[in-house]
């Protein structure tokens, strides 16, 4: 439990800029306690797209829940928002006052390419991993990847909520697969 | 303890209202705490947007901890945070444990391939999003292509890549800044 905390705690310490930026650390996360792996973290994040509330914490809610149970999902979200809440709290003015200085800017306009390339690389990893087992089962991944992409990118199509194309592919899922 | 109670239930609601992704939640925050209860200012949302940007953590979670704050100082801050936080973890625990319950279902599996490909996409969608407004330069984009392949092809922790590259940035505004006073 004491890990979940402190994982989480870090995590909730080091994500700049919304949700999807836990995403790498989940991975690190991931490849250090096993608790889950590459596949459920996509199932993970799923979840989280398709849930109200903000996506970090249905996030580590569920990594929570699924390592110690009701009482993980609270702790684990606690522990994210912890860090956030400390520097929010305390630093809210100084923060205020110190928004135009240019040596902060400095360090944000570096931090978020690094935080986007950090998510980038997750995005390499889970495209590579989509091609895995026999050849039929690649391809069959690679034309609901290209279906997905096609609504995604066409005028009629791109504004579908994210939750009904989580649907779709879900059902195409169990069409296709096996 | 009343107006307490109400910071929380309607942070809650907010919450609820709150579909994939923080910045969504902001013309909620504005509905209501602007428009509504006339606590706060268009201005007063700026610096909650700045500050929510600017520190760790979860812009939604940063942005209600600021509001409460503001409003009823640090018991405020409490009950606003743990407000957002509440509908999540029970939804969510609520999803896991069906999913952890149904699990032996074959379907459920061929389901969740069918959602882990749409995730990769979202990914990218969200990656597209922030790459339009974080690499702005040739310095920037050099930064994002090194810290993608050192991550991709080395797994250095991106805890480490993160400081590096913050550290960077702070250096070369200090450089740049020393030459602006000479």
């Amino acid at each position: 439990m004491l890990q979940l905390f402190l994982s989480f705690f870090w995590i909730g310490s080091v994500s700049f800029g919304g949700g999807m930026a836990t995403v790498p650390f989940l991975r690190a996360l991931s490849e250090k306690t096993q608790w889950f792996s590459l596949e459920e973290l996509s199932t993970i994040i799923a979840l989280s797209e398709c849930t109200p509330g903000p996506i970090g914490v249905n996030m580590a809610t569920y990594v929570g829940f699924l390592t110690h149970g009701i009482w993980g999902a609270i702790l684990a979200s606690l522990a994210l928002a912890l860090p956030a809440f400390i520097l929010v709290y305390f630093l809210a003015n100084t923060l205020e006052k110190n928004r135009n200085n240019p040596m902060l800017k400095g360090v944000f306009a570096a931090l978020t390419p690094a935080s986007t390339a950090l998510i980038a690389a997750v995005f390499c990893n889970m495209f590579l991993s989509i091609f895995h087992g026999n050849l039929e089962l690649q391809l069959k991944s690679l034309l609901l990847f290209v279906i997905l992409c096609a609504i995604t990118l066409l005028p009629k199509t791109k504004h579908l909520p994210i939750p009904i194309l989580l649907l779709f592919s879900a059902i195409c899922g169990v069409l296709l697969k096996l | 303890m009343q107006p307490m109670l109400s910071l929380f239930f309607t942070m809650a609601k907010i919450s609820l209202s709150c579909f994939g992704g923080g910045y969504a939640i902001l013309p909620l925050l504005e509905r209501e705490f602007i428009h509504k209860r006339n606590a706060i200012t268009q201005h007063d949302l700026q610096n909650i947007i700045a500050v929510a940007q600017s520190t760790p953590g979860i812009i939604s979670l940063n942005a209600s901890t600021y509001i409460g704050t503001k409003l009823h100082g640090f018991v405020g801050a409490l009950f606003a945070s743990l407000g957002m936080l509440f509908p999540p973890i029970c939804i969510v625990s609520l999803l896991s444990y069906l999913l952890s319950s149904y699990a032996f279902l074959p379907w459920v599996g061929n389901a969740l391939a069918g959602l882990r490909i749409c995730v990769t996409i979202l990914i990218w969608q969200a990656v597209f999003r922030l790459f339009k407004s974080s690499v702005l330069n040739i310095p920037t984009f050099v930064l994002f292509s090194a810290v993608l392949l050192t991550a991709f092809l080395f797994h250095i922790s991106p805890a480490l890549l993160l400081f590096s590259s913050g550290l960077l940035g702070f250096l070369v505004s200090f450089i740049q800044k020393q030459r602006r006073q000479n």
